[in-house]
């Protein structure tokens, strides 16, 4: 049967580990304690200012991938084929699309033809704006206007394999995820979808995997980052019937 | 054990995707590679034949730099070969992917599209369950081990007996094959942590 | 990144949370200049309701106690003590969560405040789980203290429900006091229970579990749901919103009314230069020195910038003090420590290297030298 995946999520400022909350980065982490036998898979975003993917950034990716051997997906401002091209020879194996799905969709479709679907992650950032009703927010603070399943079933229209939730209000809050946010969309596309924002505890991970068809938790959360943690995390889970990877 | 212990493995590399990976696998488990865009890179070795990407996109490139005709040849030979993910997909019979294509038909059988009430791709840990005994290639691994799976096409009109391992997504579906000196993985063991090393070692020394 | 020093201060830029201005004055020290502003007045108008508000209520639900101090027995949380029961006739309990390894300066002053006349509630903790804790989190986080500080974050709000106390006396807002990021202006009067969690924790305690530890061996550790706290109508303020915060004022302040108050034993306290913070558990040295090794700031810069910032010390005598006492190795109290956190000398030193942030230190031959000096 196919696992319930547990995602790290790390983001880099101008090469420094971030977390961030509410998508502002706010706490730099040192990177020493990430242990990473027990994680599924783990994603890499470039989340600085200006100069994204720059050297510093892709130096990080390759040791990643010289390092661990689990899948690594890799995003943060790729704009182009070649972006995506140099990601892959530093080691990715999918990339990350974001804001650029929304200024030039076809990218997608070419990437798609080229690398295959199953090597893009579409991420979708949405902010409540009133009672159950989302926005896509795209490079921080642009409002596409768009709802989420919209602007999600674009993106998979021109081949992205899997869907990164990301909800913006809950980001950094460890007050758990977005349920509400998570069901509306998974409910309503046929691809993979991975949740991220607000992980805390493991009941947070529980509450995920109980109420929604979700395929995966990301978590942004450092502590969730060390051995000992995703163990304990997913011991819990698999107690309470998740089928985890052990 | 085999001389060709001593030589390092032929790593198929014509641009699809992230060999770098692949290659710091073998790296870290201590066994030499080489990598080969050209018929003339090819050293003799056991063959790896890593794809991602898109099925007749693959062939056509291989066909294109005569590897695909190489890889018959040694397979005549008796050189171990391992497909892995699209490189397993290649050594069948076609696949439906974008049109109708042909693989290089080492194994009989015919790729198609995972089942539409299913989340496509069928992406993440599964595992796989031994068809009769433990074959070479998961020597030391446990029966039903988790390996890392990404793809939207399985095997169809196989021929049982050379099948190694299955999965289940939804359907059962083949996961590791053998016949004689062929073997493929649908997963990615450079992506499966320790499990997925063991498979490469295991290849190395002992397929 | 560029590490800048606070101009006023010396606290360094990558103090989590540090924010500094574009003049680089960081925001403790900014936080400072509005205290100066601030109509204290107004603010004792206000604890003066406040405290007329909680003796009526303790009188209408037939309490014994009027309110919860957390109490360590140092000169901040006893100086609290003695203030609300001397000067405005309040009934406090008070709530000590154990350090990790007693101190006999704590056990003293504990001793000492005691005699005048309170009631207190000494809690240690579980010492298998404790030890596993703290031994994890120094090797995971450089910090041997963070199950602590989930314990003495919880265990005042765990009393305050059973024993139906629903005021707490906090000393200070560290955030906005020592450079930090607050939530809201509320924040800085009354505990907001997700910026403890965020800040001081930055997890949730139900996560250790493990083969080793059971939910029920980390309960005291564990914070009261928010539901919980609504329904028990808890309200934990922060002594420092309504009167002006200087530790060393508490100090003196103790000092006068507790003549048998004692200093550290050994004179000057490692890391530092003062004998009067921060006495009361034996791993403390240890919990500084990481801080330096992680931040590149020491025990001696955290006192001086506390000082300085309440106008109590002279930047130049402070940045004597830095360079002669910041960063000094624990020593006095290492066998106990080692005892602790069973690893031998060995060990531990490979975790503090481990630990090192290596934008700020540099490695030469066999030791190591922060790259940015004051």
């Amino acid at each position: 049967m196919l696992k319930k995946r547990i995602i790290l999520v790390l983001t880099f400022l101008d090469g420094v580990l971030f977390r961030t909350k509410k998508f502002i980065p706010d706490y730099r982490y040192t990177k020493n304690f990430i242990d990473l036998w027990l994680a599924d898979e783990i994603i890499l975003l470039d989340i600085s200012k200006q100069n994204r993917l720059s050297k510093k950034f892709l130096d990080i990716v390759q040791f990643f991938s010289l390092n661990c051997f689990l899948p690594i997906s890799v995003g943060g401002g790729i704009q182009s084929l070649k972006d995506v091209e140099k990601l892959f020879r530093q080691g990715a194996d999918k990339i990350v699309l974001n804001s650029i799905t929304y200024k030039n969709p076809s990218l997608t479709s070419k990437i798609s033809k080229v690398f295959g679907s199953q090597s893009i992650i579409q991420s979708i950032d949405c902010k409540k704006y009133i009672k159950k009703k989302y926005k896509v927010i795209i490079n921080n603070n642009i409002d596409t206007g768009l709802e989420p399943v919209k602007w999600a079933k674009i993106a998979i229209e021109n081949g992205c394999g899997e869907l990164l939730i990301n909800s913006i209000d809950n980001d950094g809050s460890l007050l758990g995820y977005d349920v509400e946010l998570i069901n509306h969309i998974v409910s309503n596309v046929r691809v993979p979808c991975l949740a991220l924002g607000g992980a805390g505890s493991w009941n947070h991970f529980l509450e995920l995997f109980e109420k929604t068809q979700i395929s995966a938790a990301c978590t942004q959360n450092i502590y969730h980052f060390t051995n000992e943690s995703l163990k304990s995390a997913k011991e819990f889970l698999l107690k309470k019937k998740i089928l985890v990877r052990q | 054990m085999h001389l060709s212990k001593l030589n390092s493995v032929d790593i198929i590399d014509i641009g699809t995707g992230n060999i770098a990976s692949l290659c710091s696998a073998f790296k870290k488990i201590n066994v030499p590679y080489n990598l080969c865009s050209e018929v003339s890179d090819f050293r003799g070795g056991k063959i790896i034949l890593p794809g991602v990407g898109a099925f007749a996109d693959f062939m056509n490139k291989l066909k294109r730099k005569k590897i695909d005709q190489y890889i018959i040849q040694k397979s005549k030979e008796k050189i171990s070969i391992l497909g892995v993910c699209l490189g397993f997909e290649i050594l069948f019979s076609t696949s439906t992917e974008h049109r109708l294509t042909n693989g290089l038909n080492l194994l009989k059988g015919d790729f198609d599209i995972i089942k539409s009430d299913l989340l496509i791709p069928h992406v993440g840990w599964n595992h796989c369950e031994f068809n009769f005994k433990r074959n070479e290639l998961f020597y030391d691994i446990e029966n039903s081990s988790d390996f890392y799976f990404t793809h939207s096409y399985i095997l169809k009109n196989y021929e049982k007996k050379y099948v190694t391992a299955f999965t289940r997504y939804g359907a059962k579906f083949p996961s590791a094959v053998n016949k004689n000196n062929i073997y493929g993985v649908q997963f990615h063991p450079e992506k499966s942590q320790s499990k997925g090393l063991r498979i490469l070692k295991n290849f190395y020394e002992r397929c | 990144m560029k590490i800048k020093f606070c101009k006023n201060c010396f606290t360094p830029n990558t103090r989590p949370r540090i924010v500094f201005n574009n003049k680089d004055i960081c925001n403790a020290c900014q936080n400072f200049k509005e205290k100066k502003k601030t109509d204290w007045k107004k603010r004792e108008k206000e604890f003066n309701e406040l405290i007329s508000n909680i003796k009526k209520s303790k009188k209408k639900n037939k309490r014994n106690y009027d309110c919860i101090i957390p109490w360590s027995g140092g000169k901040d949380s006893s100086s609290i003590a003695l203030k609300l029961k001397c000067n405005y006739g309040l009934n406090p309990l008070l709530v000590t969560f154990s350090p990790l390894i007693i101190n006999e300066i704590g056990v003293h002053n504990r001793e000492v405040l005691l005699k005048i006349g309170f009631d207190s509630i000494f809690f240690r903790p579980n010492q298998k789980v404790a030890r596993i804790l703290s031994k994890r989190f120094f090797i995971e986080r450089g910090n041997p203290k963070v199950a602590w500080d989930a314990g003495i974050n919880s265990l005042p709000v765990q009393i305050a429900i059973s024993y139906k106390i629903p005021y707490i006396f906090y000393a200070e807002h560290g955030e906005s006091e020592y450079g930090g990021l607050v939530l809201s202006e509320k924040n800085k009067k009354l505990r907001d229970v997700k910026e403890v969690i965020e800040h001081q924790i930055g997890d949730y305690p139900e996560n250790w579990i493990s083969n080793d530890i059971s939910t029920l061996d980390l309960s005291p550790y564990i914070y009261p749901s928010e539901k919980v706290l609504k329904k028990n109508k808890i309200l934990a303020y922060y002594f420092s919103y309504f009167f002006k915060w200087s530790m060393f004022d508490n100090y003196n302040f103790v000092k006068k009314y507790l003549p048998d108050f004692k200093e550290n034993p050994e004179g000057r306290t490692e890391g530092t230069f003062t004998n009067f913070d921060s006495l009361d558990d034996k791993i403390d040295d240890l919990y500084y020195y990481m801080q330096y090794i992680k931040f590149g700031f020491g025990r001696a810069t955290r006192d001086v910038s506390r000082l300085i910032q309440n106008e109590h010390l002279d930047r130049s005598k402070g940045l004597e003090f830095i360079k002669k006492y910041d960063g000094e190795y624990p020593r006095r109290n290492l066998d106990e420590v080692l005892d602790y956190l069973n690893l031998n000398q060995y060990d531990f030193e490979e975790v503090i290297n481990k630990h090192r942030n290596l934008e700020i230190w540099k490695q030469k031959q066999n030791s190591w030298e922060l790259i940015n000096k004051l």
